[in-house]
């Protein structure tokens, strides 16, 4: 399996270094290098990534602010010159510390440990806590509690699911099925291959979709049976 | 010639060079040409933010220089920008550092020709 990365260093040849260093290894795959926070923010938040090469002093928005700001959190590897951020990377959480001049070594054994996290999480169903009102989901490296009238819907970005809430988006490796059997049956209906909803958030239901909070969410033809029997239209 | 031989040089850090390409003689080439494009001109940043006496500023850009002396050897620059960035943080003025900077810009331009000359030998020779 390979996975995405991002690389963000202002400094252009220490990212080119850990670009070359990625291409040097098997299962890792560049998906963008960043001079800056700003521009690497507008791909992170369109695009899900596995893993954040990360440098912390930039200038603009810094390594932490960047991670205050991602709708999820990827499996981060700190790369700086200090020692000093040791501390804030315990915080938030980091998967690795590389401090500059980086090896190709200690890179390669970042990436072994990444990677072997990766794929034991990929491995783990999510864990049910409860049936009642409320799920817990692991996302931005910790497990979170929503209840089942925070979740507006739920979709599907292949290996992701992201759980819509009123105030924020969750990412979490997962996949729909897995999601479907979290949630009571009662409250959320699939109705697209991509998508769960939150039966009570419905506001209205056009021909072949629905709109929840302004969102537009298809309903497939082969689901439009359930989905009218259950709100009994 | 091989790659160890274009990379030996006694005013280098070889061994820290050698571990860093592992042969790769292309990569080096690219590190090597990008180091003489950019490390004039950041030193070149540095110099004013020293003349200015913008304490945090040239900390800033010694900090961001630092690691990449080691990417062409220059690992006793690297040190010495660590030096610098130290005793950023308990003066309020670079005056002070006035020495210590001479002796890191000298040494920069005195290693210049060399890291230009290595870089000609490994597009050229390798």
């Amino acid at each position: 399996m390979k996975y995405n990365c991002v690389i963000v260093d202002d400094e252009p040849m220490a990212g080119n270094f850990l670009q070359h260093y990625c291409e040097r290894l098997d299962n890792f795959e560049v998906a963008g290098v960043f001079e800056n926070a700003e521009s690497a923010l507008d791909l992170l938040k369109k695009k899900v990534i596995e893993v954040l090469f990360l440098d912390v002093e930039m200038p603009g928005i810094s390594g932490f602010q960047l991670l205050d700001q991602l709708p999820y959190m990827p499996k981060v590897v700190l790369t700086t010159s200090k020692t000093d951020y040791a501390y804030s990377a315990f915080q938030y959480n980091v998967t690795d510390y590389l401090k500059k001049p980086i090896t190709f070594n200690r890179f390669q054994e970042a990436c072994s440990k990444i990677a072997a996290t990766l794929h034991k999480e990929a491995k783990q169903v999510p864990t049910t806590i409860t049936k009642t009102e409320d799920i817990y989901i692991k996302a931005d490296g910790k497990f979170i509690r929503l209840t089942y009238d925070d979740i507006l819907y739920i979709e599907s970005m292949g290996d992701y699911v992201k759980y819509f809430t009123t105030t924020k988006a969750y990412v979490t490796h997962s996949t729909l099925k897995a999601a479907e059997e979290k949630v009571n049956a009662n409250n959320f209906i699939k109705v697209h291959r991509c998508y769960i909803v939150n039966l009570k958030k419905i506001k209205d239901i056009q021909d072949n979709s629905l709109v929840i909070e302004g969102k537009v969410i298809p309903i497939s033809k082969s689901l439009k049976g359930d989905v009218m029997a259950k709100i009994g239209i | 010639m091989s790659i160890e031989q274009v990379l030996f040089n006694e005013r280098l850090d070889c061994e820290a060079l050698m571990e860093m390409y592992e042969g790769d003689y292309e990569h080096a080439g690219v590190v090597f040409g990008q180091f003489i494009k950019n490390a004039p001109v950041q030193m070149q940043g540095i110099a004013a933010s020293f003349q200015q006496d913008l304490v945090e500023e040239f900390r800033a850009k010694v900090h961001k220089l630092k690691p990449v002396f080691t990417f062409v050897g220059l690992t006793s620059l690297s040190r010495q920008a660590a030096q610098l960035e130290d005793q950023c943080k308990t003066s309020g003025t670079l005056k002070i550092l006035q020495s210590e900077y001479e002796t890191f810009k000298n040494d920069f331009d005195n290693n210049l020709p060399l890291i230009q000359e290595i870089f000609e030998k490994l597009n050229n020779e390798v």
